[in-house]
């Protein structure tokens, strides 16, 4: 395998949400993503996935666990220059497009503000003209930079906002959820975009979405998230091949199949009962309440998440070591 | 109608290239032009902004017209009606109505437009501090406004006035001691909405500093608050600073504002009503004026209203 990017360490992120109560938004989660590669993260509302990606990027601070990029600790107190130097190598592309462009901005001030933050001093005719190169990468046209951000369409805003990320040559960019807002016919075309970017200029992505085929389609490998911990983490192809996670398994059943015979015979794993609280989290295993296969063990002993073969990551009581 | 066959060679792939269609072909117009445009469909804010215009050019110029001036006494022409040589008639000791009135409502404006500004100034950076370091700034901020809300108005500005000479700048001062609070209010709860947008966080995520952070996106998102509030409190100061020259801890004679006139016209409105009606007019329009543009103002910039 090749040098690994980032790398989490038993990353934890809690919230105060009352007397005596923690949300545990993100609960020791570790995983490792290699350069260049797309790691998916897949998982259903509220599972922790957006908290996840913005602990990484430094929105907010860690309860405990480390972030590593490069083998160099990002997380926790860093001097400004070490800030600036992060925030030059990672980049972040938002959910909602109509939220994540300021309103009263043009769309040269939205792009080029990277490159007037990063101290680079760049004449106005050179700052234009880089947006422009940054804008028709995004399949956008010159004509565009001095308009505002309402008079663009979804797809066109999200990929204003891809522009704004690439603008200072980031190596990791965390998409958390850009297709989601998105109608389906623009969604392949952001995908498109997103991959093409990553070839041309060796991107790595964390991938956050709900929705697993569009997650198997971008990405290298996939992991999976439950109420907060990663239950499953393997390469797109095995996931779908042989998902070992009970949860997994009823995630993949729910994709619905182009073909209208197949679709008639796909036989769906239903869950009982909801997701419980992560303010209230049961003790053992945290699927154990809606787990067909779960025993006394699951309900007492939390899972390791551990590899039972190789790149084949799983917290289940299950699977044991070979 | 015929029925025609529907053939593949009918259908031509469509021409339009990726320019086409990228292209938007509306003219560009920024939240500013967009509220003008919608402030002008608006009459009664209009006919309200043309008053006010009027007003301002008579503040400004109307004692230019009249060959006499607002402190001058003549004791020949004293309680003359409105004529020829006085438009506005003259008052208790001949001065001329009409220079006094344009006089006092220059007076007026300025004590009211200074004293919005300072509010604006101090209200909305104390807002936005508060509202974006957050946390224990942020509370013990909070705990000082409420305790300025707490001591009555009038109580600090009639103490004010006791301890500093009368005039203009003790005027502004003590309206402002306690006048920027509802902006600070205002302002920080419009930020509070604003900071964890998805706009300021990529713009913190760019490295941007909180000052750039500030000035670049929060305050460009506020200014339509900002703007109302600031219409709002331009006439409540007018109506301040008359109240107070009113019941005489205000400016002092011969200076005039209208609550000087107001007060002088009230003494003599058995024989003389038009001392006290003219000036009272043009409070009143003043007053009125500025509410009816601030509620234009309002529904112009309101950006959940945009086209």
């Amino acid at each position: 395998m090749s040098e690994v990017l980032l790398e989490i360490k038993n990353l934890k992120k809690y919230f105060e949400v009352g007397k005596n109560q923690t949300l545990k938004a993100v609960d020791d989660v570790s995983f490792q993503i290699y350069k260049g590669e797309t790691l998916g993260l897949v998982g259903e509302s509220g599972c922790g996935k957006s908290t996840l990606g913005r602990t990484i990027m430094r929105l907010y601070h860690p309860t405990s666990g480390e972030v590593l990029y490069n083998g160099k600790t990002i997380s926790g107190h860093l001097s400004r220059g070490e800030e600036k130097e992060c925030c030059r190598k990672m980049q972040m592309i938002f959910q909602d497009p109509y939220m994540s462009l300021d309103p009263r901005m043009k769309v040269v001030d939205i792009v080029a503000e990277g490159l007037d933050s990063q101290n680079t001093a760049l004449s106005r005719s050179e700052r234009e003209e880089q947006v422009v190169k940054l804008l028709e990468m995004v399949g956008l046209q010159k004509e565009h930079v001095g308009r505002f951000p309402h008079e663009f369409s979804g797809g066109q805003r999200q990929r204003i906002g891809i522009a704004r990320a690439l603008a200072i040559n980031p190596e990791f960019i965390v998409a958390d959820e850009p297709i989601s807002a998105l109608d389906v016919s623009i969604q392949a075309q952001v995908v498109n975009l997103l991959k093409k970017l990553q070839d041309e200029f060796s991107l790595t992505y964390l991938f956050i979405a709900h929705d697993i085929s569009m997650v198997k389609y971008i990405s290298n490998r996939i992991g999976v998230m439950y109420l907060g911990s990663l239950v499953e983490l393997t390469s797109s192809q095995t996931m779908f091949d042989n998902p070992l996670h009970p949860y997994t398994q009823a995630l993949l059943s729910a994709i619905p199949l182009p073909d209208p015979k197949a679709e008639k015979k796909r036989s769906r794993v239903v869950l009982e009962g909801t997701v419980p609280s992560p303010v209230n989290i049961p003790d053992g295993c945290k699927f154990c309440s809606r787990c067909r296969y779960a025993t006394d063990e699951c309900r007492k002993t939390t899972p390791n998440f551990h590899e039972v073969e190789e790149g084949h990551w799983v917290a289940c009581h299950r699977y044991k070591k070979p | 109608m015929q029925n025609k066959e529907l053939t593949k060679d009918l259908f031509v792939p469509s021409e339009a290239g990726v320019v086409e269609r990228e292209k938007i072909s509306r003219p560009t117009r920024s939240g500013f032009q967009d509220g003008w445009i919608r402030l002008k469909q608006n009459k009664g804010s209009v006919v309200a902004l043309v008053i006010l215009l009027i007003l301002v050019a008579l503040a400004l110029l109307g004692p230019v017209f009249s060959q006499y001036n607002y402190y001058t006494t003549d004791y020949s022409a004293i309680f003359q009606a409105p004529n020829a040589q006085h438009w506005f008639g003259t008052d208790k000791f001949g001065r001329d109505e009409w220079a006094r009135v344009w006089y006092g409502t220059r007076i007026s404006l300025l004590i009211a437009v200074v004293a919005a500004s300072l509010d604006l100034l101090v209200g909305v950076t104390y807002g936005s501090i508060s509202s974006l370091l957050g946390g224990r700034v942020d509370a013990v901020m909070q705990r000082v406004i409420e305790v300025l809300i707490g001591i009555p108005n009038l109580i600090i500005v009639i103490l004010l006035m006791m301890v500093m000479p009368a005039g203009i700048g003790t005027l502004i001062i003590a309206m402002s001691i306690s006048g920027w609070v509802n902006m600070a209010r205002l302002v920080r709860a419009e930020i509070l909405k604003l900071k964890n947008q998805e706009f300021v966080l990529a713009a913190r995520l760019l490295g941007t500093s909180n000052r750039q952070i500030i000035l670049k996106h929060l305050i460009p998102n506020t200014m339509g608050v900002i703007v109302i509030n600031t219409m709002f409190t331009i006439p409540s100061a007018i109506f301040t600073e008359a109240f107070l020259s009113f019941i005489g801890i205000g400016l002092q004679e011969p200076k005039a504002s209208l609550g000087v006139l107001i007060n002088s016209g009230f003494q003599v409105i058995n024989s003389h009503a038009y001392l006290l009606f003219i000036p009272a007019v043009v409070i009143i329009l003043i007053m009125v004026c500025f509410s009816i543009l601030g509620d234009g103002l309002r529904d112009a910039f309101d950006p959940q209203m945009r086209i």
